[in-house]
């Protein structure tokens, strides 16, 4: 007891003593692995990314889905009317940090704006397409870029694109994988027809892991008046939402196919998702203004064939301009 | 036997052999001694096997501070604003090996929030070294072959230079 006292109220003095031999004998750095994920989870995107250089152990440690699924669960990112990143649990607290990036600027003049679109995120990055509308000596001039951003460190990377410049925004993007995650490609539909036959009659599709592009006119997808210009990405497949019908490509096969929506859903406001690992969407009617699930169905051969429907909620709003209320997510929580 | 009036006095014994004596409220911080208590294990002294009588003494200075009570609102935000500084102070250790002996501490007897400030401590530490000096640092051997090596710095392209 007395010896306990004189540690504690010498402390200063205890640590000079012994602190060589302690020294010595930290050959061993031994970390549970909780521990090593604990840090690991607080290091910024570009240094935890690097860190998977460090032993194979290490490279399993952070490429686990699990790690980087609870690591980009930190990030909320605000892209209207600035470009904006919450960190949710960052260690300072609720951050809010405006992004920046040319790109990014928004100028709020008439026919002079930006729109961005978040195609998806993978290992921290986000990838966004940017569409800038300018007018300069009264001509509209439209830009296109595809851009890779990291909210941690600012730092970005225009992808080079060499079928631009486009002369306007007819495209509809996905972003999804094939066999496996890291067959991550970028898909570009364009209808470069003269007159409007929305026939998207050329796929650009920019393979992630090879970093190069190629382009295809054979593969095409006819009539259809995306409603979405971002696919959903479930299983393989991206969807896009079209007037009366859902178009869907096997991002390994790369294959469309259309499939039929419910008659209740033709013709209302329909936003496309994921819920549970499946397709769903939400649609909505007014008057009275009905809120409704959708989840796609398959058979056990994969084919999709039919959806379950089921009532979310009814507003009792009265609602004039159904226009002004859009479903932006459903969060499945 | 107690001079002060407070409360029950625990019994820490650390890897090598020295006893703590620390006030039960203080002591509660920690999870995994909490347990113990819960579970009537604490009447003699509670051995530590994994924490050493330096680390330990560490550990008790982080939890009697954190213990401190504000007395009202005013002070409240000036305690605040003290722990806020000596916690700053407190992960500014001269070895670094102490700093993940810490670490291994406040996981071992689990508590969170020194946990939270010695990780952090570690990942501000680390975040601006190159991959060789956090091998370094962990006393890591590089097992890739250069042929593996090169393939993730490849795909680690895109955290971009």
């Amino acid at each position: 007891m007395e010896e306990a006292n004189v540690v504690l109220s010498n402390n200063g003095d205890y640590v000079d003593e012994s602190g060589t031999i302690e020294m010595e004998e930290m050959v061993n750095f031994n970390m549970p692995d909780d521990i090593i994920r604990n840090i690991l989870a607080r290091l910024p995107t570009k240094p935890l990314l690097q860190s998977r250089c460090v032993s194979t152990h290490w490279n399993r440690l952070i490429t686990d889905p699990y790690f980087i699924k609870s690591k980009l669960r930190r990030k909320i990112l605000l892209v209207s009317p600035d470009f904006h990143a919450i960190e949710d649990n960052g260690p300072l607290g609720d951050d809010v940090v405006e992004l920046r990036h040319p790109n990014f600027e928004c100028h709020v003049a008439y026919y002079t704006y930006r729109d961005i679109s978040i195609l998806g995120t993978f290992d921290g990055i986000v990838v966004f397409v940017v569409n800038h509308y300018n007018v300069v000596d009264k001509l509209l001039s439209f830009t296109s870029h595809i851009l890779f951003y990291n909210p941690f460190t600012g730092s970005s990377e225009m992808l080079p694109d060499p079928y631009s410049p486009f002369y306007d925004n007819e495209h509809i993007y996905g972003f999804g994988y094939g066999a496996t995650k890291d067959e991550l490609k970028i898909v570009r539909f364009r209808d470069f027809t003269e007159t409007p036959l929305y026939n998207w009659n050329t796929c650009d599709v920019f393979n992630l892991k090879e970093r190069s592009w190629s382009s295809s006119s054979e593969i095409v997808i006819k009539r259809a008046y995306f409603l979405d210009h971002v696919g959903a990405f479930v299983n393989g497949f991206l969807y896009w939402f079209a007037v009366s019908k859902i178009v869907a490509l096997d991002v390994k096969e790369m294959v469309i196919s259309e499939i039929r929506l419910p008659v209740t859903c033709i013709n209302t406001k329909t936003h496309l998702g994921t819920l549970h690992g499946r397709l769903s969407m939400i649609t909505y009617t007014k008057n009275p203004f009905e809120f409704n699930m959708w989840i796609m169905k398959m058979t056990e051969q994969g084919v999709k064939n039919s959806w379950s429907e089921t009532r979310l909620l009814t507003l009792d709003l009265e609602v004039r301009s159904y226009t002004g209320l859009e479903v932006i997510s459903l969060m499945d929580c | 036997m107690s001079s002060s009036s407070s409360s029950k006095m625990i019994e820490l014994r650390s890897s090598d052999g020295e006893t703590f004596h620390v006030e039960e409220t203080v002591v509660l911080q920690s999870e995994t001694i909490k347990q113990m208590i819960d579970d009537d294990c604490a009447n003699a002294a509670i051995p530590l096997p994994n924490v050493t009588s330096m680390t330990l003494a560490k550990v008790i200075e982080y939890i009697k501070k954190h213990a401190e009570k504000p007395k009202d609102d005013d002070d409240k935000k000036v305690a605040e604003e003290d722990l806020k500084k000596f916690d700053a102070e407190f992960v500014k250790v001269d070895q670094e090996s102490m700093l993940f002996d810490l670490v291994r501490a406040a996981n071992y007897l689990n508590i969170k929030s020194l946990l939270d400030l010695t990780c952090q401590a570690v990942a501000d530490s680390i975040k601006d070294l190159s991959v060789e000096e956090v091998r370094k640092k962990f006393n890591i051997q590089n097992d890739f072959t250069p042929e593996e090596e090169a393939k993730v710095r490849k795909e680690n392209a895109w955290a971009f230079d």
